[in-house]
């Protein structure tokens, strides 16, 4: 995804002098460093039209989505990354036949819900589960109804797959793998969490 | 929609605030010209949306920027094959939330410091940000089209935010600049290079930011209780797995330890009516479930009372089968979850 843009070097004068004239730094993939480039117009478009969806994966599990359709999915994960105050996770679901098909589900969540609520992450050490944060929709009359930092089911996906993603808590520091839960599926186990 | 616009200035100060430099650096132009103008670029990314078709939305965010009264998200979307961009692919919010049809407001800044998420400001029934009309492409150049949402204003201890964008990504560590970036203001579409006019300071002003300021619960769960702290309020969700044997109400001997815990949370921050409800899978009938779901609650009431020195406390319990389930019942992790005695209560903050 290369969410990540240069670092803008020591000088910011030096970076605007560069930025007028038309220089510019090679893009840092990593995303959790991004520090803001300037540069013209052009260059920043082709920037963003360089940008390409995200292939890795740290690791991955199958199993069958309970929806409209039972669908057999690949579950990757893209990027497990450990930020200042928060950790980031990005998932890749694919069906496992390659074909396109329907994948809403609450398998991940719970009705109403059609997000990826319940899908976490356990240090191994003492057991703790972190989730998703949630929030209070701004109608949410009875505390029910609540949004979530993280991304809906995909309504449907195919074999290249889509990205969910969610914020969580952080992590301890000392932590550098853990587990992925993730409700219907086998967990997958000593995850290495990214730190920049 | 009847939204007011004001122009930002173009000059060399907003250069130096958008890279956080306390003083300008260049001197003032006049008109410049947008495809030599500097542009910020924060972070950028790919994601596909497979709807009848395979989807690629490209974008760009530019700039988070502090102006008067509130905070502003730049960002920018590459177009597609038509020079329009896919702006029908983005995800709208939740109904219930308070945004128009057609408004562009799914993006959120996180603050997980002061436990806030941010969101579009709306003022007099208008969403603060573009729309999708807004965002119909920029014709021949193929340029990427540029839009805004105004946010609340940030605590000023924040220097770098996350943005969620579009309901399907999230773009962690963008600064926060001082200054919007400079440039020509263009009516939409806007091309990249140039910038859209905000609404006046007066229509920012009169936002609605307590609507926009939503507090976040976080969530963190151990074998025997998941906590989500909220910021005037706690939920602690005993798994009856751990507390009870198999279809009993009685508590077994882990039991102690964890209501002890809870107790200790509740004299240390709680305040008001402390809640204790009871709920059950959606295994068994709702008869048998009801009166379990209410024995255990009770069970765990009487444990939790005589520890709780807090003087201002008091308790109710309650019921509830398999009502309410936060975890889909068609997984056995789902169910186990499901299974569970919750204790809440108000925090200091809330009296």
């Amino acid at each position: 995804m290369s969410r990540g843009i240069p670092a803008l070097l020591a000088a910011a004068g030096v970076a605007v002098a560069l930025a007028l004239t038309g220089c510019t730094a090679a893009p840092d993939p990593h995303p959790s460093t991004p520090t803001p480039t300037v540069q013209t117009a052009d260059e920043v478009a082709q920037q963003i039209r360089d940008t390409t969806v995200p292939t890795r994966s740290l690791a991955q599990t199958s199993g069958m989505l309970d929806g409209v359709d039972d669908v057999t999915v690949k579950i990757d994960v893209v990027t497990l990354d450990a930020l200042p105050d928060s950790t980031l996770l990005e998932l890749r679901i694919a069906t496992a036949s390659g074909e396109q098909a329907d994948i809403s589900t609450f398998q991940f969540a719970v009705e109403p819900f059609l997000d990826t609520r319940n899908i976490g992450i356990v240090d191994t050490a003492d057991g703790t589960t972190y989730r998703p944060f949630t929030y209070p929709n701004a109608r949410d009359v009875d505390g029910q109804n609540t949004g979530c930092l993280c991304n809906d089911v995909p309504t449907s996906t195919d074999g290249t797959g889509i990205l969910v993603s969610m914020i969580m808590p952080p992590l301890p520091a000392e932590v550098s793998t853990v587990d992925v839960v993730i409700p219907g599926m086998e967990k997958m186990t000593d995850v290495p969490v990214g730190r920049s | 929609m009847g939204r007011r616009r004001m122009q930002v200035t173009a000059t060399a100060m907003a250069v130096a605030g958008m890279l956080g430099l306390g003083a300008p650096a260049l001197a003032a132009t006049s008109t410049p010209d947008p495809d030599s103008s500097p542009v910020p670029l924060a972070g950028a990314a790919t994601y596909r949306v497979v709807l009848v078709d395979e989807i690629e939305i490209q974008v760009g965010i530019l700039a988070v920027a502090r102006i008067p009264h509130a905070t502003v998200v730049y960002y920018a979307i590459a177009p597609n094959q038509t020079g329009d961009a896919d702006v029908f692919a983005m995800q709208q919010k939740s109904l219930s939330e308070p945004f128009p049809a057609m408004a562009d407001a799914d993006i959120d800044i996180v603050d997980v410091a002061h436990s806030a998420l941010y969101q579009p400001l709306m003022s007099d029934g208008d969403c603060l940000c573009s729309y999708a009309g807004d965002l119909a492409g920029t014709g021949a150049n193929g340029r990427p089209t540029v839009g805004y949402a105004v946010m609340p204003e940030l605590p000023a201890d924040l220097k770098t935010v996350t943005v969620q964008f579009g309901g399907h990504t999230f773009f962690p560590g963008i600064p926060v600049d001082d200054s919007p970036p400079s440039g020509t203001t263009v009516d939409a579409p806007v091309p990249l290079g140039q910038w859209p006019a905000l609404p006046d300071e007066a229509t920012v002003a009169a936002g609605d930011v307590k609507q926009a300021t939503r507090p976040l619960t976080t969530r963190v769960a151990d074998p025997v209780a998941a906590t989500d702290t909220a910021p005037t309020r706690t939920t602690i969700a005993l798994a009856s797995d751990v507390l009870f044997a198999t279809d009993h109400s009685d508590l077994n001997t882990k039991a102690q330890s964890a209501i002890q815990k809870v107790a200790d949370k509740i004299n240390e921050r709680g305040s008001g009516t402390v809640s204790i409800d009871g709920y059950t899978d959606s295994v068994g009938t709702d008869a048998h479930n009801d009166a379990l779901s209410k024995a255990r609650a009770r069970s765990v009431r009487a444990a939790l009372k005589p520890l709780v020195s807090h003087p201002d406390v008091t308790f109710t319990t309650a019921g509830h089968g398999e009502q309410d389930p936060v975890a889909d019942n068609g997984t056995a992790e789902g169910r186990q979850l499901n299974r569970r005695v919750t204790v809440s209560f108000a925090t200091e903050e809330e009296r």
